[in-house]
């Protein structure tokens, strides 16, 4: 009886959609049809529009990349824009000083590696929740990142540097496309065919489970927080790129942007599942959205609104049928 | 909590809580500050605690469920008197546990359940232990739970020897060997330290002393990883919150354990991967559509048979299992029995965990049992005639 009802059940999940894994695709098709037809006249279709999205987004699509890892091991990473921020800075300030174009790159990028390592350490060696100590660390590397110039922005002049990241052009393609491409097919394979991301799974699906099947967890949580941290960094000095210059106000308030791009994803904001693909698609739709709202000419207090509930929906909509 | 008394305004009038609470405690004749955290107090002090929790909602039938699983020889004798004294005003205790001793100390009336059904109930002064156990036992036993005598390599050095291995204040002093083709049981009450010592085994709790010697060599264990290495491999006792992910699939929950022996370059070799969890689908017989299929979805049988696999897997020398049949329905069952006997039989070492005496003489060899953190008898398979004697040995330790 009892095993008669369970096949039952079974058999109904196994057939039924799985909502939440597709749901980002339709909304995000919903969404793209809906400003192609209202917005058409306004250009939202033309190559240069659609280029503009991709710009855009880029940034916070490698951010949320190293985040869906993250989130994936059931953890989270606050910090994000912060790093962004500091490593923007360093970054500039080793190119000031002299130390050249790889002299910027290993500073901008040994930021977000240290950052990273310290919120690892104080996540998995003395068990602190990931929340709290991102939460702490977001607040300091913000204020670090004023201090240091005394909020002053600092000029890039290395054409080389700001053309590879983020200015530049590969004929028509934006390079921040190239980086944001390259990023997510790493992160892909990563996820989806080594043995880390399958361990990293295992480790936010049942940290439990995963010690008792001999996963080193302190490690993943420790990799997982070194990977987002020098992502973050990558997306300061992308930032940089764009602007020729660093600046503390870069990366501000992007954790949230990064955060919900995942979770639309179809990533569970529990762990255990995750997918790359999902995320870049999230990331993806925030960008459009952001956009078609502004060629609709709603202001920046309206955009967040309507972005909001759009967010909510979405995700609202995909847990209940789910559910069904 | 949740019955605080309130002033008008409706919020928790905290100097009555204070009060209310040093009248439940006197009542139980308990010398303790109310407003102590529970954290720095004793176990025995926990279940105080929880009786007197129980007590504040003018309760006149109290449950008590192993209440005695965790406390001291003192603190035992504590909370009988209390017992006694709840007893006097009036309230009716129902008192569920393994322990016959104290079940014939404490109680005026005995109710046995076997398979969540009823079968019996009768005035304590009318029944003898013998009886009780007899009806906690049943009598009809299924064929696949018949011993079989295997032979096993008696000679030449054990796969596994542990030597005065002490871990925490659960596992103390512990030695014995199990040898090639050899399936040792171990029988405990609950608390006995029989899960402790799988646990240190297997490098989930630190050792503090003691030695592990692996075929002839000596290990040391530290975590999981080294455990796996060493070849030995635990089926824990909890399937749903240790043994799975059960959000995952059953392929990802069998190859857990072989992610970086199944490589191709630096990625998984999938199409091998998929071979080996449709060979262990088949080869354990789990029921379930495909491999890709979650875990979570199965029953419980399967999901407890899905941890085996994962665990052959790895071609441990050592496998060691707790409780493998725990709320599994009667057919997984025998064939999990089976499983055991089957990996023992290819040379291998098997270490069983079970509460479920019948399955314990079903495929032991010989059984070690537990009581406090020591090994208090050793006895060979043929020494015990029935389950009734096994269940004195445990109950008369």
């Amino acid at each position: 009886m009892l095993s008669k009802t369970s096949e039952i059940v079974g058999k109904q999940k196994s057939l039924s959609f799985d909502w939440r894994k597709y749901m980002v695709y339709i909304a995000f098709a919903v969404v793209f049809v809906f400003f192609a037809a209202t917005l058409y006249d306004d250009g939202f279709l033309t190559t240069n529009n659609l280029l503009n999205i991709i710009r855009q987004t880029a940034i916070i699509s490698i951010m949320a990349v190293a985040m869906t890892f993250v989130i994936g091991a059931a953890q989270i990473d606050l910090s994000v824009g912060s790093i962004a921020a500091l490593a923007s800075l360093t970054c500039a300030l080793a190119m000031e000083s002299g130390f050249g174009l790889l002299g910027g790159i290993v500073a901008g990028l040994g930021t977000g590696v240290v950052i990273g390592l310290i919120n690892g350490l104080l996540i998995s060696r003395l068990a602190i929740p990931s929340f709290l100590v991102t939460l702490g660390t977001m607040i300091i590397v913000s204020g670090a990142a004023m201090w240091i110039t005394n909020t002053a922005p600092v000029p890039i002049r290395d054409t080389t540097f700001t053309f590879i990241f983020g200015s530049g052009n590969i004929g028509p393609v934006p390079i921040l496309l190239v980086w944001m491409l390259v990023i997510a097919v790493i992160g892909h394979y990563l996820l989806r065919k080594t043995g880390y991301g399958r361990r990293t799974l295992a480790t936010g699906g049942n940290e439990n489970a995963a010690r008792f099947s001999g996963i080193n967890v302190s490690n993943i949580k420790l990799w997982v927080m070194v990977g987002s941290g020098t992502m973050a960094a990558l997306a300061g000095m992308l930032y940089a790129g764009r602007m020729s210059s660093g600046r503390y106000t870069f990366g501000e308030g992007d954790e949230m942007s990064v955060i919900a791009a995942v979770i639309l994803g179809g990533t569970s904001l529990f762990g255990g599942t995750a997918t790359v693909v999902g995320t870049v698609i999230g990331a993806l739709m925030i960008g459009m959205i952001n956009n078609g709202l502004i060629i609709m000419g709603l202001d920046v207090s309206q955009q967040n609104v309507v972005k909001g509930l759009i967010i909510i929906l979405a995700v609202a909509f995909g847990k209940k049928a789910l559910k069904r | 909590m949740n019955s605080e008394p309130k002033t008008k305004l409706g919020l928790i009038d905290d100097a009555a809580c204070v009060r209310r609470a040093k009248e439940l405690l006197a009542e139980l004749n308990v010398d303790l500050d109310p407003e102590t955290p529970v954290e720095q107090l004793g176990v025995g002090y926990w279940q105080l605690t929880e009786i007197a929790k129980a007590l504040s909602y003018d309760t006149s039938i109290l449950i008590m469920d192993e209440p005695t699983s965790s406390l001291t020889k003192n603190e035992t004798e504590f909370l009988f008197e209390l017992i006694a004294k709840l007893k006097q005003r009036g309230i009716a205790i129902i008192y569920i546990s393994h322990r016959m001793d104290e079940i014939f100390r404490i109680c005026d009336r005995i109710t046995v359940m076997r398979d969540g059904r009823h079968s019996l109930t009768d005035d304590c002064a009318n029944l003898t232990m013998d009886t009780v156990i007899e009806h906690i036992v049943g009598s009809q036993v299924g064929e696949a739970f018949e011993w079989v005598e295997r032979p096993y390599d008696t000679s030449g050095e054990p796969v596994l020897k542990v030597d005065r291995l002490t871990a925490g204040t659960k596992v103390r002093n512990v030695s014995f060997e199990v040898r090639r083709g050899e399936i040792l049981g171990i029988a405990g009450l609950m608390g006995s330290g029989r899960t402790e010592l799988a646990r240190a085994l297997f490098g989930i709790d630190p050792i503090d002393s003691g030695e592990v010697w692996i075929r002839g060599e000596k290990r040391k264990i530290r975590n999981p990883s080294d455990a796996m290495a060493a070849g030995v491999a635990l089926v824990p006792e909890d399937r749903r919150t240790q043994g799975l992910v059960l959000d995952h699939s059953v392929k990802d929950n069998i190859l857990v354990t072989i992610l970086s022996k199944l490589r191709k370059g630096v990625f998984v070799d999938d199409r091998e991967g998929n071979r080996r969890a449709e060979q262990f689908v088949r080869k354990l017989s789990i029921k379930t559509d495909n491999i890709f299929k979650k875990s979570g979805l199965l029953s419980g049988g399967n999901q407890q048979k899905i941890v085996i696999a994962k665990w052959l897997a790895i071609e441990p020398d050592i496998l060691i299992l707790d409780e493998p049949t725990i709320g599994v329905d009667i057919g997984a069952k025998t064939e999990i029995v089976k499983i055991i006997r089957e990996f023992a039989d290819s040379g291998k070492a098997v270490i069983v965990i079970s509460s479920e005496l019948v399955e314990l003489l079903a495929v032991s060899d010989r059984l070690l049992v537990m009581h406090q953190g020591e090994v208090r008898k050793q006895l060979r398979r043929q020494q015990i005639r029935n389950e009734e004697e096994l269940q004195h040995a445990i109950q008369n330790i």
